[in-house]
């Protein structure tokens, strides 16, 4: 798909292979930026996560499901409770000056690294969660039998789960990093602050340069790619583990300084994640007055591009999850697994101006921009739900493969039959992953979309855009919200709730 | 006497389970029941991993009711888990002698001792993945033997072993402890444990009671029951 996007971009320009040097700096502040991201990430995760995870504090449970939902957080509303908090007139700033310091912008490298660790940390501590969960008990106790030391401990107890499940998370990060660019067009800071990501959107929105774009757009596929297979050969797979088994007496030994640091770690975590969210729901709070006439119509349109994703997005990885437990060939079910991952390396504008040089000549791109929209996102997550879905897959072929070929259950009843119902939970949490994702991102509807058709992010984008700052955090609030809502009522909501009311009256 | 449990109370959660018994030097003892009646917690409790809330462990005429894991006369095999999976079966029988011993002469030579003992040598730089399951039991053995702590505590570590492969690692134990004069607590639901291992027997029932049996009453008492199991 992602060379195929780029084929599309060369064949309609006059593709030259030679790299300015404007191009070549972009490259290299986005792997910068990019690895500076996803390390800090991964520092303030691990210690974040030991924390959480080994000690007994009010509300625990009640925040391991909170950093949960923070995995959907749409990107605009980071952006703009990092300019409230840090931005030149943010509360940091008014502090700074109030101490008699000078104010500081965070405008350039600073504002994307703060805008990419408040999205990816939560996730990254979730999925640390889940590998200390995964400690065996007994290791544990082990470990006390032995009389381990704390240096001990984490060399032979919980370093070798980091080096299992980092290099997973670090690379997932690091891939996010590569291709977000409303966080670099918004908080980054001109030229030199600029990603191959933003620099795509500026060649081709600015520009309809499509030559640079599919320039820039291989070398970015190529570098990612590359590292994909670097980590998958490296760690064995790209899995988002979702369980998190609470256990009591996991903790190893800790000295009075340890337990102080845990403290402070779950403390300031809980401040940099919760209090952004805060903000953003005060402030539209304080704006509820502001008239939402205009707002309905773009939530709606919102939820439709969610829906049509979520099911696109269903529909391809659980086939393509199928195909890859299905094939018998080591080196195909390899390559289709690799190949599902490595659609994280695709360029999601290079994707969406490829779809429209394809289509323009042939449909109404501005009036179909939803269903592109709706296509462009459900495709380019397959990646998330495949990551979620394909160890259930494999662990169900593994178990009742035999069984299914004894009972003679036809390929095409599989899925019905088997792997839907067993692995019911994990479909629910990726599509509500996948429909508040779709909820909350700008995405490519920037480049189909004209001024009448619009989603609540390009809404919200246009507010900032033309500093209607009040209307814009009242938009966020409700854009929070709805990513939060629908996030917990896909995951948790049981649509059989309805069926046996009906039975029952 | 050696250690005794007098009265003593082990909570587990909600569950809590209490029992009487002493074991001399060299004797062994059973904890016999069905599955959820408590026998796991005992051991767990005696090996410190959960409190002891009312009653007194005694080892040597000293209480070690309130003293940590590795301060107590046992060494605890579970039914998994027991060996560090990115460890070769040397480096973790090595673990015994303390986390920061090192193979040199000496360990090597302790090491390669032990490895002998339990008929591992050759497995001895393979991971515990790639050796099979009664492999992965005596390699376990072997390090709980280098420490030389004078219990074993088994919390049923060769259950899925098959019945021929569990006498024989049993046989291997016991041959060891007549040597070492070491003492050895089982937990088993499996009569022909409590009949190859001998010493005395605690029976658990599901309602969470307990009761001491000397060897000799015990069968006395429960053959008829349990040897046409056996046979």
């Amino acid at each position: 798909m992602g060379i195929g996007s780029i084929l599309v971009l060369t064949t309609h320009s006059e593709y030259n292979s030679l790299i300015t040097p404007y191009e070549t700096q972009v490259i290299i502040f986005t792997l910068y930026q990019a690895f500076l991201s996803a390390t800090l990430c991964l520092l303030l995760a691990i210690p974040i996560s030991r924390a959480i995870y080994r000690n007994e504090f009010f509300c625990k449970n009640q925040i391991i499901s909170l950093i949960g939902i923070l995995f959907v957080l749409p990107i605009l509303v980071v952006i703009l409770a990092v300019i409230n908090i840090f931005g030149i007139n943010g509360i940091m700033n008014q502090f700074v000056i109030f101490l008699g310091f000078e104010e500081f912008s965070i405008y350039g490298l600073i504002g994307i690294l703060t805008g990419h660790i408040l999205i990816n940390l939560p996730f990254a501590v979730r999925l640390l969660i889940s590998g200390w969960s995964m400690i065996p008990m007994e290791h544990v106790r082990l470990a006390k039998q032995m009389g381990f030391d704390t240096n001990a401990f984490f060399k032979y107890i919980e370093l070798p789960m980091l080096v299992k499940t980092a290099p997973s998370i670090f690379t997932i990060i690091f891939l996010y990093c590569s291709l977000t660019f409303s966080i670099a067009l918004v908080l980054g800071g001109g030229p030199s602050a600029t990603t191959v990501e933003l620099a795509i959107y500026q060649t081709i929105v600015f520009e309809g340069d499509l030559a640079t774009a599919a320039r820039l757009s291989t070398l970015q596929l190529t570098l990612l790619t590359l590292l994909l297979i670097l980590a998958i050969k490296f760690t064995g797979n790209m899995f988002i583990e979702q369980t998190i088994i609470i256990k009591n007496d996991i903790s190893g030994p800790k000295t009075l300084l340890v337990h102080c640091l845990d403290y402070f770690f779950i403390v300031l975590f809980c401040a940099f994640i919760f209090l952004p969210i805060l903000i953003i729901i005060f402030k539209g709070l304080e704006n509820i007055t502001i008239p939402t006439g205009n707002l309905i119509l773009p939530a709606i349109n919102s939820i439709l591009v969610a829906l049509l994703a979520t099911i696109i997005n269903l529909t391809f990885s659980l086939s393509l999850c199928l195909l890859i437990v299905d094939e018998k060939q080591k080196f195909l079910r390899a390559l289709f697994e690799v190949g599902s991952f490595s659609i994280i390396c695709i360029s999601p504008l290079v994707f969406g101006t490829a779809l429209f040089l394809l289509l323009f000549e042939h449909i109404d791109i501005s009036a179909n921009a939803l269903l592109l929209t709706g296509f462009t996102n459900g495709v380019l997550m397959i990646p998330i739900s495949v990551a979620i879905l394909l160890p259930g897959f494999k662990k169900i072929k593994a178990r009742y493969g035999k069984l299914m070929n004894i009972t003679g259950v036809p390929r095409t009843s599989e899925l019905a039959k088997f792997y839907i119902p067993l692995l019911k939970k994990n479909i629910k949490f990726s599509c509500a992953l996948v429909f508040a994702l779709s909820i909350g991102d700008l995405g490519i509807i920037v480049l189909f979309s004209g001024a009448d058709i619009s989603t609540l992010p390009m809404y919200l984008y246009r507010l900032i855009g033309s500093y209607r700052m009040d209307e814009a955090y009242f938009v966020a609030m409700i854009l929070l919200l709805m990513a939060f809502i629908s996030f917990w009522l896909i995951e948790n909501g049981n649509l059989n709730v309805f069926k046996r009311k009906q039975m029952s009256d | 006497m050696f250690l005794s449990a007098s009265k003593c109370q082990i909570k587990n959660g909600g569950f809590s389970v209490q029992c009487d018994f002493s074991v001399e030097t060299g004797n062994h003892l059973s904890l016999f029941g069905p599955s959820g009646s408590g026998k796991s917690s005992v051991l767990l409790g005696l090996a410190g991993f959960l409190p002891i809330i009312n009653g007194d462990l005694i080892y040597d005429d000293k209480s070690i009711s309130n003293i940590e894991p590795k301060d107590r006369p046992f060494d605890l095999l579970f039914q998994e888990n027991n060996l560090f999976p990115h460890l070769s079966v040397s480096s973790n029988i090595l673990l015994g002698l303390g986390a920061k011993a090192k193979m040199d002469f000496e360990n090597s030579h302790i090491v390669n001792e032990i490895l002998d003992l339990v008929g591992l040598y050759k497995e001895r730089d393979r991971l515990p993945q790639n050796i099979s399951g009664g492999q992965r039991s005596r390699a376990a053995i072997a390090r709980a033997l280098i420490r030389k702590k004078p219990i074993l505590l088994l919390d049923e570590p060769f259950a899925a072993l098959d019945f021929e492969l569990k006498n024989e690692i049993l046989a291997l134990l016991l041959n060891v402890s007549k040597k070492n004069n070491l003492s050895i607590i089982l937990v088993s639901h499996d009569p022909r444990d409590v009949r190859y291992l001998g010493g005395d027997v605690v029976l658990f029932s599901e309602n969470g009671q307990t009761k001491f049996y000397k060897n000799k009453s015990f069968w006395s008492k429960f053959s008829n029951k349990l040897l046409p199991n056996i046979i």
